[in-house]
C-alpha cells in the first residue's frame, strides 16, 4: 500500500497499478513455466534421446481370427539398441498409455514364442499374455531391422483392430518393462531408447463358392462340327481302290474337350470295309470284307488287302493314341492327305469280336487321357489297299466313335 | 511427466498414422477360395458309356459310379438333362430322348433292385422293403438296353442322386453329375472295280502277264514210234466273286485236208495212233506239264484234270474257279501219229478265253 501511495503521489491510478502487477506476475509465471519446460529433461527422470522408430510395420501371415500366425516386424531404429519389447494392446499404440487387452482383441503370446533373431520370451502375467521381449539383438541406428516371430502367436479370436507398441532398449534394460497385467492397466516402460506404434487388424475370410459344370464335348466331323463325315476311300473321282496304289483319306476330324478329372477314353465300334451286298461283315477273311490290318499297326502294302486307321493326337499333351492306332512313324500327322499314298505311316484296325475289338460291344480303344483334356482337334486317317483277288463291289462301313469321361 | 510430447498432437498424429497403417496392413481380402462345386457330390469316379452314340439311335447305356461315404440308400434317381449337370439347376429334357422302354441288362455291386422309368428322361431304381447300407468305397454299375438317344448331336448330362427313401423323395444322400456326347457316325465307302487279268504264253516266269514269253510250240518231226509233246501256260487273276471259267477254241493238228485225229474223250498216249489232246496236269507219260499253282483255287475241268489222260474238244471248259482266283496253269499237249499219217506240216491255232462271273 505504501508503494500504492507512492505511485499515487506520482499520479498512477489503482487500476493501472493492478494492471502493472498482473503483467509482472504473468511474465514471472511465463518465465517459470519456460524454465521448467527447459529444465524438464534435466529435472525429471526421462529417456533423454527417445525418438520414434520409422518405417515400421508388422506383416501377419494370416489375418484370420484365432489363427496361429507368424508376425514379421520391420522398422528402422533411430539409435542403436540391443533389446526389444513388443506389447499388443487394443486401445491405442501409445507406449505409456493404459493398455486394454483380451483374448478377443489382442494376440495371445504363448510361452513358446520364437524369433528369427535374438531370444524371444513372453512377458507379463496377464490373461492373455500379450507382450514379447527379445534380447540379444543388434539394431543399428538408421538401418532397417527385421525380426520374424515364427511361433507362439495366436491372432485375436475376433475380427478387430489392435496395436503393437514397439520399444527398443539397451542391453539389460528391457527387463524394466512391465506390461499391463490387467486390462486397462498402465505398463511400466522402464528406460527405453526408441518407440513406435503399429496398427494391425484381423478380418473375416472371404469364402467363394463356384459351380463348375462337368463338361464333355466330342464331335466327329468332316468340315465342321455337326456335319456327319462321309468319306470315300479310293480314287477321288471313282472311289475305286486299286491293286497298284494305296489310298488314304484324312478328311475325318474330331474335337474333344473335357474336364473329367479321371480322364476320358474314345472307343470305336463297327466293321472293316464290307461289301454292301454281303451278309457277313464280321472279322476275319471273308469274301465280303477288305481285311483289317489287325491289332499291330503296319505300313501300307500295295496289292494286299488292308483297311486300317491311325489317329492324330500329336498336338495334345493330354491325349495318347492307343497302340493299335498309333502311327509311330509320322504321328498320323505328317504327309497324310487324301488320295494315293506312298508314305510310311502305320495303320491298324482291330475288328475282333472279342474284348478290345470294334466288333465287340465295348469297342476298340482309340485314344485315352488320364485327366482333363483341353480342347483339341485332330484327324482320323484311313488306309485302303486291295489284292487282285479282292472281290469287286461297293464296300462300306459305319464307325461309331464314343467318348466316355470319368468324373 | 512422461517423455511424451504434447499429448493431443501425438494422439492426432498417431490416429492418422494408425488409420493409414491399418489400411495398409490389413491383408487385402484374404481369399480362401476353396472352390466347392456343390455340396454333397459324393458319387465319385462316375461315367456313362453309350454304346451307340449317334443321334436318335437306340443304345445300351452303362452307368458306373462309386459311393465314397457311408450311405444308407433306398433309391437312385438317374435324370438326363440337356442344359446342366448341377443338382440345383432346372432340368431341360433332351429332345428325342426316351428311357421309358429301358430294360436292365445287368448290374454289379448290387442286386434285388427294381427299375422304373419315371419320365422320358428319368429312371428310378429302388430296393424294397429295406434300404441298403453301403460301406465306401462301393462301386455300382448298371447297364440298360433300349434307351433312345437324343435326336441331336451335342453334349448332354446325367444327374445321379441317391436317397434313403425308396421313392427318390426327401433329402439327397449322394449326388454326382456327368457329361456325355452324342455325335455323328463316321461313314466310309470304297469301290473295288471288277478285275480280270488273263494271258497265255509259252512260259511265265512269274505271276505277271508282262513276263510271258513265246506263243509258238514246235513239236518237231512227228513219228509213229514215239509221242510228241509240248506245253504252254495260262495266267489268270480276277476278283470275280463267283469265279472264272477258261474255255479253249481251235482245231486239231491239220495239214491241208489231212488231220491228226483229236482225242474226243480223255485217253492215254498211244504212240502209233492218231492222237491230239491236252490236259492241265503234271504228266509222266509222257513227262510233260505241271499242276496249277498260285494262291487261287482254280482247277482243271473234267476231262482235262487227270494226269496222263488227254483230250481235245473245241469249246470245252478246260479250267474254272468258284471264287476270285489267281492261278498259273500249264497246258500239256500230246501228238501221236500212225505209220500211215500223210506227210505235211501240221498246225493248230488255239484260242483260250477266260470269263469272270462277278
Amino acid at each position: 500500500m505504501d508503494n500504492l501511495r507512492e505511485d499515487k503521489k506520482e499520479g498512477i491510478t489503482l487500476v493501472e497499478y493492478l494492471k502493472q502487477k498482473a503483467r509482472q506476475l504473468w511474465a514471472i509465471a511465463t518465465a517459470v513455466v519456460m524454465a521448467f519446460v527447459l529444465l524438464m529433461p534435466v529435472l525429471l527422470p526421462s529417456n533423454a534421446s527417445a525418438a520414434e522408430i520409422s518405417s515400421r510395420s508388422i506383416t501377419m501371415s494370416t489375418s484370420a481370427a484365432s489363427a496361429s500366425a507368424t508376425y514379421a516386424l520391420k522398422f528402422t531404429p533411430v539409435s542403436n539398441a540391443e533389446e526389444l519389447i513388443v506389447d499388443f494392446c487394443s486401445n491405442d499404440p501409445l507406449v505409456s498409455d493404459t493398455c486394454s487387452f483380451a483374448a478377443t482383441t489382442v494376440p495371445t503370446i504363448g510361452s513358446g514364442v520364437t524369433s528369427s533373431v535374438g531370444t524371444a520370451s513372453v512377458v507379463g502375467t496377464g490373461a492373455p499374455k500379450h507382450t514379447i521381449d527379445v534380447t540379444g539383438l543388434s539394431m543399428t541406428a538408421g538401418t532397417p531391422f527385421t525380426v520374424n516371430f515364427t511361433a507362439g502367436i495366436t491372432n485375436p479370436t475376433s475380427n478387430t483392430s489392435f496395436y503393437a507398441r514397439v520399444l527398443t532398449y539397451a542391453t539389460g534394460n528391457s527387463s524394466g518393462y512391465t506390461p499391463a497385467n490387467t486390462s486397462g492397466g498402465t505398463p511400466t516402460t522402464g528406460t527405453f531408447i526408441d518407440s513406435g506404434g503399429i496398427a494391425l487388424s484381423t478380418t473375416a475370410n472371404i469364402s467363394i463358392t463356384s459351380k463348375v459344370f462337368e463338361t464333355l464335348t466330342f464331335c466327329v466331323f468332316q468340315t465342321s462340327c455337326g456335319t456327319a463325315p462321309a468319306l470315300t476311300l479310293g480314287d477321288p473321282t471313282t472311289g475305286a481302290l486299286s491293286v497298284a496304289d494305296a489310298y488314304v483319306n484324312s478328311n475325318a476330324q474330331y474335337t474333344l474337350a473335357t474336364n473329367a478329372g479321371n480322364g476320358a477314353v474314345v472307343t470305336m465300334t463297327g466293321t472293316t470295309l464290307c461289301r454292301s451286298s454281303g451278309a457277313n461283315c464280321d472279322t476275319g477273311a471273308s469274301p465280303y470284307t477288305i481285311s483289317a490290318v489287325g491289332t499291330t499297326p503296319a505300313t501300307s502294302v500295295v496289292g494286299s488287302e488292308q483297311f486300317g486307321m491311325c489317329v492324330d493326337v500329336a498336338g495334345s499333351a493330354a491325349l495318347a493314341a492307343a497302340s493299335t492306332y498309333d502311327d509311330t512313324v509320322n504321328s498320323c500327322n505328317s504327309g497324310l492327305t487324301t488320295g494315293i499314298y506312298t508314305g510310311s505311316s502305320k495303320f491298324g484296325f482291330n475288328d475282333a469280336a472279342s474284348a478290345g475289338g470294334t466288333n465287340n460291344a465295348g469297342g476298340s480303344t482309340v485314344m485315352t487321357s488320364t485327366g482333363a483334356v483341353p480342347s483339341y482337334t485332330g484327324t482320323f486317317s484311313f488306309l485302303g489297299n486291295i489284292a487282285s483277288t479282292t472281290e469287286a463291289g461297293i464296300y462300306t462301313t459305319s464307325l461309331n466313335m464314343v467318348a466316355t469321361g470319368t468324373f | 511427466m512422461s517423455a511424451q510430447h504434447p499429448k493431443l498432437l501425438i494422439r492426432l498424429r498417431f490416429s492418422a498414422a494408425a488409420l493409414l497403417l491399418a489400411l495398409s496392413l490389413i491383408p487385402a481380402a484374404y481369399l480362401t477360395a476353396p472352390v466347392q462345386a456343390y455340396a454333397g457330390e459324393t458319387l465319385v469316379d462316375r461315367s456313362l458309356f453309350v454304346q451307340n452314340n449317334t443321334p436318335g439311335a437306340t443304345s445300351l447305356y452303362t452307368v458306373t459310379f462309386t459311393i465314397s461315404e457311408p450311405s444308407t440308400l433306398g433309391s437312385i434317381e438317374m435324370l438326363f438333362c440337356s442344359n446342366s449337370p448341377l443338382q440345383d439347376d432346372s432340368c431341360t429334357t433332351p429332345v428325342g430322348m426316351d428311357v421309358t422302354q429301358a430294360h436292365v441288362k445287368g448290374a454289379t455291386g448290387i442286386s434285388n433292385f427294381t427299375m422304373f422309368p419315371v419320365t422320358t428322361n428319368e429312371l428310378m431304381l429302388n430296393w424294397t422293403p429295406t434300404p441298403i447300407s453301403f460301406t465306401p468305397p462301393h462301386v455300382l454299375s448298371f447297364t440298360f438296353t433300349n434307351i433312345k438317344n437324343p435326336n441331336t448331336a451335342g453334349s448332354y448330362y446325367l444327374r445321379l442322386s441317391t436317397y434313403q427313401s425308396t421313392n427318390i423323395t426327401g433329402p439327397t444322400v449322394n449326388f454326382g453329375g456327368l457329361a456325355f456326347a452324342i455325335t455323328s457316325q463316321l461313314q466310309i465307302s470304297s469301290v473295288v472295280p471288277p478285275y480280270l487279268t488273263f494271258c497265255a504264253a509259252v512260259t511265265f516266269p512269274s505271276f505277271d502277264c508282262a513276263t510271258g514269253t513265246g506263243n509258238f510250240i514246235n513239236f518237231g518231226e512227228l513219228s509213229s514210234d514215239r509221242s510228241s509233246q509240248g506245253s504252254s501256260q495260262l495266267f489268270v487273276s480276277t476278283n470275280a466273286s463267283s469265279g472264272d471259267t477258261i474255255q479253249m477254241y481251235g482245231t486239231t493238228m491239220t495239214s491241208g485236208n489231212n488231220v491228226i485225229s483229236a482225242l474226243t474223250s480223255a485217253g492215254q498216249s498211244q504212240p502209233g495212233s492218231a492222237q491230239f489232246g491236252l490236259n492241265l496236269r503234271a504228266n509222266t507219260v509222257p513227262s510233260i506239264g505241271a499242276d496249277p499253282v498260285g494262291p487261287g483255287s482254280g482247277q482243271p475241268a473234267s476231262g482235262y484234270d487227270t494226269p496222263n489222260q488227254y483230250k481235245f474238244v473245241s469249246n470245252d471248259t478246260i479250267a474254272n474257279a468258284p471264287v476270285a482266283d489267281e492261278r498259273l496253269y500249264t497246258v500239256s499237249y500230246l501228238v501221236n501219229i500212225p505209220k500211215g499219217q500223210a506227210p505235211g506240216i501240221y498246225a493248230s491255232t488255239l484260242t483260250y478265253v477266260c470269263s469272270g462271273s462277278f
